[in-house]
């Protein structure tokens, strides 16, 4: 009697000691009962991002594609800002970065040249790549972040002068970085 | 053996030792009331209830966990007496009594270890084969690899502190807990972090600002921040944070391996669906107070399903899971239910050592009443 007693304590014990340290491991069918939260969200959300855009920057009046646009000021110069969304990945990055340096008459790149020189940012909505594309003989540059969101993508553009892009460069990092759900 | 079962009768099984202890129960209980209205009730129900030692400033005592496995062990010492004082007609009454108890808190030690409570949130039209804890959490990496299948390997919420390391043998990578807040805030970094490579994924412009509990637990945000090493990979090894409720999980490729990274309630899948057919709700006149309501469901299960109702006080039982109507929520008009999920194997164990209690006690008040009129 005093043995099995002193056996049922000692499990009794045990069972009580189970840290939990092992991790659980389980195999589910990829199916929207998956992640419904998540799912949902990207649904809902579609257009629902905010941004937070320095005061002194200008709300300019948009054209029918951008969601957005401001003018940035700095010294004698400025800089223009806009923010366009497409569905899907509006052709990649490959096709969109060229179609870029098109723009300021440089050669395409191939997609590994072009990854590169990129850096890589995070927002609360998700990460985003920014690509800093100079023609210093016509002293242009672009400043492009593509950020994909949900089932679309979001491209921030700045352009203006090289020395106006450098000197706005973290600014426009931070810029693009604070975008973020608008619930 | 012999002093062992002394010990047992005379001291460990002394009916006052079960005087105290259900005084100091008393007190316990009294004193978690009051600190539920600063603490929260959760908090409350870990440190006065679900731990072993009650920390009273510097002096540990006893909590109700430990108190009642002594309570326990206290009343087993009733049958340590010789084989036949427990089964004699004038002791059958408390015996039966003492066993009624002893069932009770079986049950509830069956409970405290084995039982699992959350919510299953459904939107109209929809199924779900889940529910979430409401406050214990998981950290689970997902292989999305192959096309018909995700691997999970979640770690428990006791596992994630600081300094600790995650592994697993199907994990290409090994992962340090840097730290884990049970609360914290994503912060944007003021500073220009970009060009620092240790930093990945949100952590290069967020970091977590650890802040006070929540006095309604359910409410925190936690948060952790690991570090990917040997992954063969500098583009992946460095340091990552993940919140609950981020709006874009970690993703990692390695090695031609797509990982996943989440931080959500401890889910537990159920052996069967629920469909939410129809929620209904109906409001006190003239005001936006639900008066009642109620979920029509398909509960599928191998491909059949049939049809219940869920009400307030109408819970629906399948195995050893209970569906309550807790809540509802209406957003962009869709309607979604709220159940409250409890797996509970001691269920039945409190009606049954109930009954038990109660024939003992009545045994006995009726031996004692026949032997009065006897002495009279």
């Amino acid at each position: 009697m005093g043995r099995s007693y002193l056996i049922f304590s000692i499990i009794l014990l045990l069972i009580s000691c189970d840290n939990n340290k092992k991790p659980r491991q389980y195999r589910l069918a990829k199916d929207p009962l998956e992640n419904p939260v998540i799912n949902k969200l990207s649904v809902k959300e579609k257009n629902n991002f905010i941004w937070d855009a320095p005061l002194n920057w200008i709300i300019k009046e948009n054209n029918s594609f951008s969601l957005a646009s401001y003018e940035i000021p700095y010294q004698n110069d400025s800089a223009d800002l806009s923010i366009t969304k497409f569905s899907g990945d509006a052709g990649g990055v490959l096709a969109n970065v060229n179609r870029w340096r098109r723009q300021l008459n440089l050669e395409p790149q191939t997609l590994k040249q072009i990854n590169a020189t990129s850096i890589v940012g995070s927002s609360m909505i998700g990460n985003f790549s920014v690509y800093k594309i100079i023609n210093e003989q016509q002293s242009q540059a672009f400043l492009c972040a593509i950020l994909p969101y949900a089932d679309s993508t979001i491209f921030i553009k700045l352009k203006s002068t090289i020395i106006t892009i450098n000197v706005l460069e973290k600014k426009f990092l931070d810029f693009c970085s604070s975008f973020k759900s608008s619930k | 053996m012999k002093d062992f079962k002394n010990i047992m009768i005379h001291r460990v099984g002394s009916p006052k030792v079960f005087v105290f202890l259900i005084i100091w129960l008393m007190i316990l209980v009294f004193f978690g009331t009051l600190a539920q209205r600063d603490q929260g009730l959760y908090l409350v129900q870990l440190d006065y209830f679900s731990s072993w030692i009650k920390w009273f400033g510097p002096i540990p005592t006893p909590s109700a966990k430990l108190t009642m496995l002594v309570m326990f062990i206290n009343l087993s010492g009733f049958f340590f007496r010789f084989n036949i004082y427990w089964l004699k007609l004038k002791k059958l009454g408390i015996t039966i009594t003492h066993l009624g108890i002893m069932l009770m808190f079986i049950g509830a030690g069956l409970t405290s270890i084995f039982s699992i409570e959350g919510s299953m949130v459904i939107d109209e039209g929809e199924k779900s084969n889940f529910f979430e804890n409401y406050y214990v959490k998981e950290f689970v990496v997902i292989n999305k690899t192959n096309p018909d299948f995700d691997d999970y390997i979640t770690f428990d919420e006791p596992s994630l502190y600081k300094n600790s390391f995650l592994e697993s043998t199907d994990l290409p990578f090994k992962i340090e807990v840097l730290d884990y807040y049970v609360n914290c805030n994503p912060i944007r970094k003021q500073d220009n972090q970009f060009n620092n490579d240790f930093y990945k994924g949100m952590a290069r412009n967020f970091y977590l600002q650890e802040i006070p509990s929540e006095k309604e637990y359910e409410k925190n945000r936690p948060g952790i921040i690991y570090e990917i090493i040997a992954s063969g990979d500098i583009d992946i090894d460095g340091i990552y944070i993940l919140f609950m409720g981020q709006p874009v999980p970690q993703v990692l490729n390695v090695e031609n391996s797509h990982f996943e990274f989440k931080l959500r309630p401890y889910r537990t899948y159920l052996p069967f669906e629920i469909e939410l057919i129809d929620f209904k709700k109906e409001m006190y006149p003239g005001t936006d107070v639900a008066k009642s309501y109620s979920s029509e469901i398909n509960l599928i299960e191998d491909g059949v399903s049939r049809k219940s109702l869920i009400e307030m006080n109408t819970p629906l039982r399948h195995y050893d899971y209970t569906f309550y109507q807790a809540s509802f929520i209406e957003e962009n008009e869709i309607q979604t239910t709220v159940l409250a999920t409890v797996k509970n194997y001691g269920r039945i164990f409190p009606y049954v050592s109930t009954v038990i209690m109660c024939i003992g006690i009545l045994f006995h008040m009726l031996i004692v009443v026949s032997r009065r009129f006897k002495k009279s």
